[in-house]
Parts: C-alpha cells; sequence; structure tokens
C-alpha cells in the first residue's frame, strides 16, 4: 500500500509459432511491462507485426472517422467486448456505413455554405433598382425561396445522421476498442527480440506474480514457453507499480502530476490523500460554498468521463465535503455568519461557531503553524524510513532526526522563552549532526525550514481573503441596496449571485492550487525524490489524461 | 490614537503591499513563461498553473507579518 511492489526482471523464451498464444495469453494477464528490445545483439531481429495488423489499422481508421464525426468517446458505459466476425461482410457493413455518414455530411455541408451565403439577401427589391435582367431576378427569388425547403432538408438529413448514430454507436465504440487491442496484440512482435525459430521477452513482472504467469504459460504452450527470473543489481530502471486502494487512486494522478515515485521509496498517495483534502476545507471552509462544489462535480461528473477528469472530481469530492465540515466548524454560510443569524450561540455546551476566523486571527495563525510543523516532521518521519532502507540507520539519524531536532528547537523557543539556553544547546547538537550528515551547504536550508512552517499560514491567509470578499458581498446587498426599495431588491440578488459565482470560482481554483503547492513545496521535499519509471503492463493502454 | 498606533497601521500596510508588488513582479516572468510553454505544449498547464502561484508565498508572509503586528503587537502597546 505504501511501498512500491517487489518487481522480478524475466526473459520469457518460446517457440515463435506459439508467440501469438503467448502473447494473447499475457494481454490477458495484464501483467508483464516488457522492456522494448534494442535491435543490438548480433543474431537476434525484431520481431514482425502479424499479418492482419495492417488490416485492421484500416478498419479502426474507418471506425475513427466515424467516432469523431458522431463525437463519441471510448469512456462511455462499457460494452461488453465480444469477438467479431472479421469476414467480408463486417467490410462491405463498415464501408457502407461510413460511405452513407460522409455523404450525408457532406450534403449537410454544402446545404450550409449555400444558406450562409443568400442569408444575408432578403430582400430582392433591391436588386430591382439595380435594372437587373428579369432573368437573373427570377433565379435570385428562386433561391430565397428555397430556404424554407434547404432547411427543412437539412434538419432531415440531421435527423437520419442522429438515427444512424443511435443504432449504431454501440458497434462502433464496441468494435473500435475491440480492434484497438487487437492492433496492440499484433504489434507486440516488434517490442521483442527472435530468431528464426524462438523469441525472447524481456520484461518486469511483480514478483509474486511470476509463478501464476508461468502456469498460465504452461497451459496455452504445454510447456514450451519458459520463464527465467534475471538477478537484477541495478536498481534504477524497475517499473514501480504501488497498490493504492480505491477510496485513494484518485490522489495518485496529483503525486504522478509531481513525479512517479522511485521504485526504493514509500509512495506518499497515502499522506496526500488525507492532508489535501483536509488542507483544502481549512482554506475554503463554508457550507454553502461546499454544497455549491459538491453540487458542481456531481453535475460534472455525469459529462466529464475521461480518466483524467474522474481523478480530478473525486479529488474535489473528497475537499468539498471537507469544506462543509469547516463551513460549520467557521459557522459560515456563503459569508453569512450562519449561528449568529439562526440566533444560536450554544449546542450542548458547545460555543458556537467552533472558530471564528475574522475574529480569532491569532490562535488561528498559531494552528496553521502548528499544522505546518506536523505535516513537516511527517515528511522527515518518511524521510527517515527511506533513508534507513537505503543507506542505513547512521545517514537516517544524520540527515533526517537532525531536521526534527532543529525544527522542534527553534519553535520550542520561541514558544517558551524559558528554555531557550537549553533548547539552543540541543540546536547546536542538532546543527552539527546536519553538518555531517548532509554537509555544510545544508545550514542555508535552516532558513527555508522557517519559511516552509510560516508558509502553512496560507491556510488562514487564503481563507480570511475570500471570507473578506463574501463579507463585502454580502454587506453592500443587505445594507445598502436592500432598504432601498424593489429596485435595490433586484440589484442585490443580481449582486449576491454573480458576486458569490465569481467569489466561489476563485475560491476553489485558490485553494486547490495552494493546496497542492503545500505538498509538492513544503511536504514532498522533505523525502521524496520521485523519477521512477510507472508500470505500465501489455493489456493496459496508456489512456490520455 | 497616539503616532505608535499609526506607525504600526502604516507598517502593516507597508508588509502587505510591498509583498503583494514583490508577488506580482515574480509571477509576471512566471506567468510569460508559463504562457510560452503552454503555447508548445497544451499538457503543461496543469504544472504552469502550479509554479505559476509558488511565489504568491511571499505575499502571505507579508499578511502573516501585517496580521502579527495589528493583532499581537498593537495590542500588547
Amino acid at each position: 500500500m505504501l511501498c512500491p511492489k517487489k518487481m522480478s526482471k524475466v526473459l520469457i523464451v518460446g517457440n515463435k509459432d506459439e508467440l501469438e498464444d503467448t502473447i494473447n495469453a499475457l494481454y490477458d494477464l495484464k501483467i508483464i511491462h516488457i522492456i522494448d528490445y534494442n535491435n543490438k545483439e548480433e543474431g537476434f531481429e525484431r520481431g514482425k507485426p502479424s499479418k492482419m495488423s495492417s488490416l485492421f489499422s484500416e478498419y479502426v481508421l474507418s471506425l475513427r472517422t466515424l467516432k469523431d464525426i458522431f463525437h463519441l468517446s471510448s469512456s462511455e458505459p462499457k460494452h461488453e467486448i465480444k469477438d467479431i466476425e472479421f469476414s467480408i461482410e463486417f467490410k462491405k457493413r463498415l464501408e457502407r456505413l461510413e460511405n452513407k455518414v460522409i455523404e450525408k455530411r457532406k450534403k449537410i455541408e454544402d446545404i450550409e455554405v449555400l444558406l450562409s451565403d443568400i442569408e444575408n439577401i432578403t430582400d430582392v427589391n433591391d436588386l430591382v433598382k439595380m435594372d437587373l435582367s428579369s432573368n437573373v431576378k427570377d433565379i435570385m427569388m428562386d433561391l430565397v425561396n428555397s430556404k424554407e425547403r434547404m432547411l427543412q432538408e437539412k434538419k432531415e438529413l440531421k435527423e437520419e445522421l442522429n438515427n444512424i448514430n443511435k443504432e449504431y454507436r454501440d458497434f462502433i465504440i464496441t468494435a473500435e476498442e475491440f480492434l484497438s487491442r487487437e492492433i496492440e496484440k499484433a504489434e507486440t512482435p516488434l517490442r521483442l527480440a527472435t530468431t528464426d525459430h524462438t523469441y525472447i521477452l524481456e520484461g518486469w513482472i511483480p514478483s509474486d506474480e511470476v509463478e501464476r504467469t508461468q502456469n498460465t504459460l504452461n497451459e496455452v504452450t504445454k510447456g514450451d514457453a519458459q520463464i527465467i527470473e534475471l538477478e537484477e543489481e541495478d536498481k534504477d530502471d524497475v517499473p514501480v507499480y504501488v497498490e493504492t486502494p480505491e477510496p485513494f487512486k484518485p490522489f495518485e494522478t496529483l503525486v504522478e502530476m509531481f513525479s512517479t515515485p522511485n521504485y526504493n521509496e514509500i509512495s506518499p498517495t497515502l499522506m496526500v490523500s488525507f492532508t489535501f483534502p483536509l488542507f483544502y476545507g481549512i482554506m475554503l471552509g463554508d457550507l454553502g460554498y461546499g454544497i455549491s462544489l459538491l453540487a458542481l462535480v456531481l453535475f460534472l461528473s455525469t459529462r466529464m468521463k475521461t480518466t483524467g477528469w474522474q481523478s480530478l472530481l473525486n479529488i474535489m469530492k473528497y475537499s468539498s465535503i471537507y469544506t462543509m465540515v469547516f463551513g460549520v466548524v467557521y459557522g459560515e454560510f456563503f459569508g453569512f455568519e450562519m449561528f449568529h443569524e439562526m440566533g444560536l450561540t450554544h449546542i450542548a455546551g458547545v460555543h458556537l461557531p467552533l472558530v471564528h476566523r475574522l475574529n480569532q486571527i491569532v490562535p488561528m495563525l498559531m494552528a496553521c503553524a502548528g499544522i505546518g510543523v506536523a505535516h513537516i516532521t511527517l515528511g522527515y518521519v518518511i524521510g527517515f524510513i527511506n533513508v534507513r532502507r537505503n543507506k542505513g540507520l547512521k545517514h537516517a539519524v544524520l540527515e533526517k532526526i537532525s531536521w526534527i531536532g532543529i525544527l522542534y528547537c527553534i519553535f520550542g523557543a520561541i514558544l517558551m522563552p524559558d528554555l531557550m539556553y537549553p533548547l539552543l544547546g540541543a540546536m547546536v547538537v542538532f546543527t552539527i549532526m546536519l553538518v555531517l550528515g548532509e554537509g555544510a551547504l545544508a545550514l542555508l536550508d535552516i532558513f527555508t525550514l522557517i519559511s516552509n512552517v510560516v508558509s502553512y499560514t496560507r491556510l488562514l491567509a487564503i481563507g480570511l481573503s475570500s471570507v473578506g470578499i463574501a463579507l463585502a458581498i454580502n454587506r453592500i446587498a443587505t445594507d445598502i441596496l436592500i432598504p432601498n426599495g424593489i429596485f435595490g431588491i433586484i440589484l442585490a440578488v443580481f449582486l449576491l449571485v454573480v458576486g458569490h459565482t465569481g467569489n466561489l470560482a476563485l475560491g476553489i481554483i485558490a485553494s486547490f492550487l495552494h493546496s497542492i503547492r503545500l505538498q509538492y513545496v513544503e511536504f514532498f521535499t522533505k523525502f521524496y525524490k520521485g523519477g521512477g519509471i510507472k508500470f505500465t503492463p501489455l493489456g493496459i493502454r496508456n489512456e490520455e489524461v | 490614537m497616539d503616532l505608535n498606533t499609526g506607525l504600526i497601521a502604516m507598517a502593516a500596510a507597508l508588509a502587505v503591499g510591498l509583498t503583494g508588488f514583490a508577488s506580482a513582479m515574480a509571477e509576471k516572468n512566471i506567468g510569460s513563461a508559463a504562457v510560452g510553454a503552454i503555447a508548445e505544449k497544451e499538457e503543461l498547464f496543469g504544472k504552469a498553473l502550479i509554479l505559476t502561484v509558488i511565489p504568491e508565498t511571499i505575499v502571505i508572509f507579508g499578511l502573516a507579518i501585517g496580521l502579527i503586528l495589528l493583532f499581537v503587537v498593537l495590542p500588547s502597546l
């Protein structure tokens, strides 16, 4: 869950006659990350794509044209992909369909061109004055009169296209999906080394899956294809596969936008999936905005079906829930103090609101710095585990514990001036450890550490600016506009809608960016190296993000 | 209202105003570079957006100082 899965480098060796079956089996397993053969070994050649590949490409081209015309995307409701009979029948059917659609499209375009040409001629009488021959006048007259008919025809053609779309969309999507897979399978031999009668496939398989893969291959090839596990010293080019539980999956996108984790380090996805929405909620923190954001996200998630959008929207879903929670904590509803307006001051002996951002600025500042210290400490602890695993305990203590010590000494000395001298003494020790661990240049980073902590005050600052704008809008609406009669009320409603929409848009973007910045700049720099290669097994196509 | 109150208010205003100016100058350069990068490769939009807000830290420091001046230093006078 935290660490990348252990990988084994393998060679799969077998008889070339069985290559196709082997590739099909591996494709279904979705387990092997193939290393492309670089065509440099003597006596080995790159494999050749299977015969069907060029024919399939032709079909796919037609299907993609159709998909384009009908604006279909492959992420629409998944269809069961069945084997398709690639007979002459299929070819004819596809050609007929394509021709029909293109022909109708052409007609619509022609009509549109004609229509736009005669759009400006509405009055034929202008032409009469120009003293044209009656012949020309008649033709023009005809054209203008036929406008109605052309519009009708265009409508009918569009209707027909729609019917075709409805009837064939399933076929188009399924066939395109299926053929794309077949092409990928057919082209896989290009990635491996072959001789006249054998092939060698080099790749990475998760170590605990090697046996299962071998068993499957035995079934398919009756024991001809063999998997050979290689001892690999070099750990740099191992593909990285981290098993993330489903609810945290969307946050992988955020981590990968920074960098794919390295094979030797802990993946921060899990930490990010807790802290990112938390920071987002602390910054935006308004019940009304949270509800609006959730509504917007739920609406968009029915429209945007690509993987990238889906994970972004899922992240926003978590974030909007935190926003609502903190909206209740702060007692804010579209900038109004909701508990105050409702006349509630206490519930079960708890003063409401729990925190009032505008009145409790200093405690909030302290709390934000506290969150910062905690988050940064978490970063160093992960860093400690990483270094200990890779370089040993001594390095880990010198490089990471020293930083934690310095951090707590500085902020301890600020909070408890009485203990300043002992803390300063401890800090000298930690600083010496740091110099031993990372060299003298690291001393400069002590100031970075302080600025990192202060940087977390943005959790308050971003929220304050958002509350400020909301408050200004509400004041103008309720105190200035509404007392001024009907016209004032209309203006007030207009101002409230436009103002809060704008403020919400700003708030959504600003909170997102600053929350992610805290992860990337303040958190990741403490432990995260990244630069890994993503595990992309045969059978999982690189979907666009 | 004594002189000190006014001076502290001025200090807070300068802290926020000048750091805002500094952020703007930094973001100007990053922003124009980011637009250039996006023009060449549209997928970089997300990364460019994040890079553009990095110098906003400067004005947040200014704001933090301003807030401390107004809400910690001023009442303690």
